[in-house]
């Protein structure tokens, strides 16, 4: 359909619009960061190495004054600068952004995950490690919802319907991070149930025996996954579903009053097909929208989590990296993260489009 | 007898609200006979969609029919279950037309796709045979069939109330509530719509019952017809008596208020007053606050419906010496 | 539609009947309450030192919970925080540490005597003690005659710390050895006997080889004392530390005395196998643990059963002996470094958490509400403009505020703090300029219907102004709205904050619940059980939010009647 496709073009080129705006902040602000560090990094060779100069043609003020320039000169090429403060902003902005458009990182001297120093995939890592995890959390988040919700919503007022709406209030207000430092103190010290360390997944993985057979191997795996994939996600799911069932519920709710759920039923449709066809059906949108902006929401907290659990996804990236400052790092994550959250949002837009025909309108 | 395919008798239907019962159908009794129209007329808030949802028995919480019985082809409505209800009258025996402003179709579904729902869950038709049989209905209310594939958005107010009259024929139903079929439509898509609806009573002798306020509307398609007034039918009978001799006050009011394109240019005659609170209606006649001949007896006593022949029935004490 | 009193007293009366609503603006209040008391209810002089000169909590016990609670959890009493200060209370402190003169054969003694009540089941930190102390003696040096602990039962731990002087030919080597023993109502229990003193060497021996035993200096007990004449000098003693170099000494000349007694095979020193098996690592613990049981097996050896600690007075002696000798001692401060403090305990450096608890809401609040207001009232403007205006003006604006909003709010807020190393009010700033675009939206669609309103079409063709409009018409309508965001985006307000605090990218000289998760995190006190510094803190920023929402979902309610059902 014509109008589908204008739809769909008119949301990449929005999302394109949006990574290059993002782009270019991200790539001038850290190049005005690492301008200014470089010369103040040169200004400070350049004073100490000053000294020796002076020392050493004290008695020859012109040679002394020539040597100066050189030194500085030198220093100045050495870092890439050319002693021209905005031009240089320019030009290294410039460079970052082809850098970032490339997905160019080079490597950190620092250690993060697996056993490379090349940014590039040690973001890759994280990034399926995130990506595992959080899927997973906004499924389950995402199914309990729509349960909660919907049996919310057909009984409002219930008991159910207002315990649920309490406590999703209630977790609404809760960091996420603190939850999971909290359930760190239940389960693990505790209760000795679960890691505290989830980073050693990968290591107990590769600490499988190789001449296992293929059923048993998944299953040894899937045990490890579980063992350290618990706690988290059950972090995440507790603090989100009381908020995603109230949503959904005020959205089925809505959706309840409409004249055609009336009709439907006067139609003489079983009331199972009402709820779950036409009722569902036309709540689906508004729920992928709520979906796509919680998504939104709990990212950054989810991100944190990750850091307190010790998972090795991108939050213990950003956690190493803000203790060790590896500015570089920093930039290329949230540069990476912003293209797959702009991406992400882009195919959920899209979902909805083919849940709604009512947007597919030219 | 046969030729009555709806009877009701005495209905009430109440809700019970939390300011207070709302009486909005307080003791109505009905016939509809095969293959007749029977108009029902009312200002808004008389109950008239109140009793079309009484006979689907699907009056909305905090609704209820409190007493009376409703009798559609040797079935009691009031005492049937819900999954009885779904099973046996909804659709078959009753379907509704409703109003083409509402928002009647569910958006997501495609107009064909909500048509075949209905066969197939009812007459268990599907596949092929259902779409064939979409195709057919569409075009008897005179639409194209690629309508079968449009969404309700993309339709205009006229191509969906069309869309809304071929699913409630979708089974061949014995009685077609037709509930403000020509509401919000524009004057030249409205005469369209009654016309097919004319035809298509004549074509397959549906028996109608057409809800409206709209008393040009009933004067197109009605045999007979009912005037409502707060929860209760004021005058009853064909539609030439109607028409030609309305005995009620309020009746009179309504006809006096249809402006004339010839005559005298005279004041615009309305009725003063607003139509009763149905939580705390008057003592006695209901409309005497608002009846230019109202008298003593009016405030005190509430009138019967007094017959005054050839099924011609009235509810006024001024027609008590006709009866 | 204006706001009159009218409106107001029926809008109250309105939300009068949530019950969620009345519930937020309790907890409001309560919270305004505690933020603006807090310098009467609360101990500023904690709040200054957090960040400062961390010695200021020297005294407190770290990383103990409060003793309200430590009761709780388990059936052993907590032993008490105590802490007397001359400045505070000199007449209990002289009760407490005091000087004695003392009996010593030719020579000068004196006893400092101090004396500490430990009241719970539980092993105390720390004993520690501070004074003015000033000595002279006629002839150096004064020596450490005995340090003497009795406890509650009647029994005591002695430590006489001595020197053994060998001379082998013309090399001399000194050797600080302490006696260890333990009296009791079962007699005594010796762990180290030196017996130097007694040993003669035979034979050709004795022409090169001398033995001496003589009391240990004070500069050999506590390293760096003058040995003749000390000036008034503030005197820190705390009794682990005496523990840990008692047994250092020993046990390391305990090492180098075994080479000799097996050389010269001479029995110099006698040592119970428990002090060997403990060696350098342990012993200092072991020492120190005993002073408090009766069971002393259970303090040298971790599975000889519980420790069993004695309630009441512990009285500590020092005796000082020299000849000549005068000692002057002002007493300053006692301290008990119990097992649990205060109403929420410390933390990993002695600080104690309920202040900290008190004066972050502080902050918490001006946080949650300025960063909200502001939002609210930047992001409804630029919505009421974009939607009056209409034309391109509307779809560049719009175009602005969708790209501002599909931004992943908290990794670029991590990022700029990184960069920046903000303060407070940069954070509020950063937070406010990615949560402007929310509501925006709303108010867009609110002015694009209000504008296409026939009395706004009426009044714009009575030749009313744009602004004219804007205040009489669309702004009365978004008020309410607003009111109702205001409150709802407090919590996400305060949680942004809480988080780049938790990162340590907060502001680095704030006290808010966020840094305190920090140090938390860092001190691992998750994994460690510390359980009062990890949820009152969190539950803090909870609170916070749970009240705005309770109060935003109030408000919603009344605008908002559709979902009332």
């Amino acid at each position: 359909m014509a109008s589908l496709a204008r739809f769909v073009l008119t949301k990449v080129f929005n999302a394109a619009l949006t990574l290059a705006v993002t782009l270019f902040l991200i790539s001038a602000i850290f190049s005005v960061y690492t301008v200014v560090e470089k010369y103040s990094s040169v200004r400070e060779q350049y004073i100490l190495a000053l000294r020796t100069l002076e020392t050493r043609y004290a008695h020859n003020p012109e040679l002394l004054e020539e040597k100066r320039q050189q030194l500085w000169d030198n220093l100045l090429s050495q870092n890439g600068l050319t002693g021209n403060f905005t031009f240089d902003i320019i030009n290294w902005t410039k460079i970052l952004l082809i850098r970032n458009l490339t997905f160019d990182f080079g490597t950190t001297k620092y250690s993060y995950i697996g056993n490379t120093k090349d940014v590039g995939e040690i973001l890759l890592i994280a990034l399926k490690n995130t990506a595992i995890l959080f899927l997973t959390a906004t499924l389950i988040t995402f199914l309990i919802g729509i349960i909660l919700g919907f049996q919310m919503a057909r009984k409002p007022g219930s008991v159910l319907d207002r315990a649920v709406s309490v406590f999703g209030m209630i977790s609404w207000s809760m960091p996420t991070w603190w939850v999971a430092i909290i359930m760190l103190l239940v389960f693990s010290f505790y209760l000795d149930l679960f890691p505290s360390q989830a980073m050693y997944v990968y290591y107990d993985l590769s600490k499988l025996p190789q001449d296992l057979g293929l059923f048993e191997r998944i299953i040894a795996q899937a045990k490890i996954w579980l063992y350290y994939m618990t706690l988290p996600v059950a972090t995440i799911v507790l603090v989100s579903f009381g908020g995603a069932s109230y949503l959904i519920r005020n959205i089925v709710l809505g959706v309840l009053q409409e004249d055609f759920v009336m009709t439907a039923r006067a139609r003489g449709l079983p009331e199972r097909r009402v709820v779950y066809g036409h009722v569902l059906r036309a709540s689906s949108p508004p729920i992928v929208t709520y979906l796509a902006l919680s998504i939104v929401g709990a990212f950054g907290g989810a991100i944190i989590t990750e850091a307190v659990f010790g998972w090795p996804g991108m939050g213990l990236i950003y956690w190493v990296a803000i203790q060790q400052f590896d500015a570089p790092m920093l930039v290329a994550s949230t540069w990476v993260l912003t293209v797959m959250f702009i991406v992400t949002i882009l195919i959920l837009d899209f979902i909805y489009s083919l849940l709604d025909p009512r947007v597919r309108v030219g | 007898m046969a030729s009555e395919v709806l009877v009701i008798e005495g209905l009430k239907t109440y809700y019970f609200t939390l300011k207070g019962i709302v009486r909005a159908v307080d003791g109505v009794s009905l016939k509809l006979r095969r293959g007749e129209v029977l108009g029902l007329a009312g200002e808004s808030g008389s109950g008239k969609s109140t009793i079309a949802w009484s006979i689907l028995g699907l009056v909305p919480p905090p609704g209820r029919i409190v007493s009376g019985s409703i009798v559609v082809d040797g079935m009691e409505v009031t005492r049937m279950s819900e999954s009885e209800l779904r099973r046996k009258l909804r659709w078959k025996k009753v379907s509704m037309i409703f109003q083409g402003a509402m928002n009647a179709l569910t958006p997501v579904y495609t107009v064909g796709r909500q048509i075949e729902e209905v066969l197939r869950v009812h007459a268990g038709i599907s596949g092929y045979e259902a779409r064939k049989r979409v195709y057919e209905l569409l075009e008897s209310v005179g639409l194209h069939k690629t309508i079968a594939d449009r969404y309700p958005h993309e339709l205009s107010g006229g191509q969906k109330q069309r869309v809304v009259i071929a699913m409630a024929l979708a089974l061949e139903p014995d009685i077609v509530i037709a509930d403000e079929p020509t509401t919000a439509l524009d004057v030249v898509v409205q005469a369209q719509i009654l016309n097919l609806l004319k035809r298509l009573q004549r074509e397959k002798g549906l028996s109608i019952i057409l809800i409206t306020h709209d008393l040009g509307v009933i004067a197109e398609l009605a045999d007979t017809v009912a005037i409502m007034y707060a929860g209760k039918i004021v005058e009853y009978g064909s539609s030439e008596d109607i028409y030609k001799n309305p005995k009620h006050p309020y009746t009179q009011a309504l006809l006096k208020a249809i402006p004339r394109l010839r005559g005298p240019v005279d004041k615009l005659a309305y009725i003063p007053g607003q139509p009763p609170d149905l939580r705390n209606p008057p003592q006695g006649c209901r409309f005497h606050p608002r009846c230019p001949l109202a008298f003593e007896r009016c405030r005190m006593n509430e009138p019967p419906l007094f017959n005054l022949g050839d099924g011609h029935l009235s509810a006024c004490w001024l027609n008590e010496g006709e009866a | 539609m204006s706001v009159t009193v009218e409106s107001v007293r029926s809008f109250w009366h309105e939300y009068r009947r949530s019950k969620i609503g009345l519930a937020g603006l309790f907890l409001l209040g309560v919270l305004v309450l505690v933020a603006v008391t807090f310098p009467v209810i609360g101990d500023s002089e904690v709040i200054k030192y957090w960040y400062g000169d961390l010695t200021y909590f020297q005294d407190y016990p770290r990383a103990v919970p409060p003793c309200w609670a430590a009761g709780l959890l388990s059936d052993k009493e907590p032993t008490s925080t105590i802490v007397v200060r001359s400045d505070t209370d000199p007449q209990k402190l002289a009760s407490m540490l005091y000087l004695e003169e003392v009996e010593r054969g030719e020579l000068e003694g004196y006893a400092i005597v101090a004396v500490f009540p430990i009241d719970g089941d539980e092993l105390p930190a720390d004993l520690y003690m501070s004074m003015n102390l000033g000595y002279e003696v006629e002839e150096p040096p004064v020596a450490v005659d005995e340090i003497r602990i009795e406890k509650p039962d009647g029994s005591a731990l002695v430590v006489k710390p001595r020197t053994i002087i060998i001379k082998l030919g013309a090399l001399t080597q000194r050797y600080t050895v302490s006696e260890i023993y333990f009296e009791g109502p079962d007699g005594r229990v010796d762990l180290v006997t030196v017996k130097a003193g007694e040993v003669e060497p035979k034979g050709p021996l004795a022409r090169v080889l001398q033995i001496e035993e003589k009391p240990a200096s004070i500069s050999e007990v506590f390293l760096g004392y003058p040995e003749k004449k000390l000036e008034g000098a503030v005197i820190n003693v705390n009794l682990r530390s005496m523990a840990q170099s008692i047994a250092t000494k020993t046990i390391n000349s305990l090492q180098a005395l075994k080479l000799i007694q097996r050389q010269f095979k001479l029995e110099l020193v006698e040592v119970d196998e428990r002090v060997l098996d403990a060696g350098i690592a342990r012993l200092a613990t072991s020492l120190y643990n005993s002073i408090f049981t009766s069971n002393i097996d259970a303090a040298f050896n971790p599975e000889g059963g519980s420790l069993n600690i004695l309630k009441g007075d512990y009285k500590l002696t020092i005796i000082l002996a020299g000849s000549g000798l005068k000692v002057e001692m002002e007493p300053l401060k006692v301290v008990v470094k119990g097992s649990c403090y205060g109403l929420m305990g410390t933390d990993a450096n002695g600080r104690d958490l309920w202040q900290a608890l008190l004066y972050g809401t502080r902050w918490a609040l001006i946080v949650g509400l300025l960063t909200s207001a502001i939002t609210v009232v930047v992001g409804s403007f630029y919505g009421v403009v974009a939607g009056y205006a209409g034309g391109i003006v509307d779809e560049v604006l719009l175009r602005i505020a969708q790209i501002v909003y599909s931004l992943p709010v908290l990794p670029f807020l991590i990022l700029l703090s990184a960069l920046i190393k903000p303060s407070i009010w940069i954070i509020i700033i950063l937070i406010v300029l990615f949560s402007w675009p929310g509501i925006s939206f709303v108010t867009r669609s609110m002015a694009l219907q209000i504008k296409s309103e026939p009395y706004v079409e009426a009044a714009i063709a009575s030749g009313a102004g744009t602004l004219r409009i804007l205040v009489l018409y669309v702004f009365p309508q978004v008020l309410p709205y607003m009111f109702a965001s205001m409150a709802l985006s407090v919590p996400s307000a305060v949680i942004a904050e809480a988080s780049l605090s938790f990162l340590n990218l907060g502001d680095p000289n704030l006290v808010t619940w966020g840094k305190l998760l920090y140090d938390a995190q860092n001190a691992q006190a998750a994994l460690k059980g510390y359980w009062w510094w990890v949820i009152p803190p969190g539950l803090g920023i909870a609170v916070v939010g749970m009240t705005f929402i309770f109060i935003g979902n109030a408000l919603d309610a009344i605008l908002n009647p559709k979902l009332k059902r």
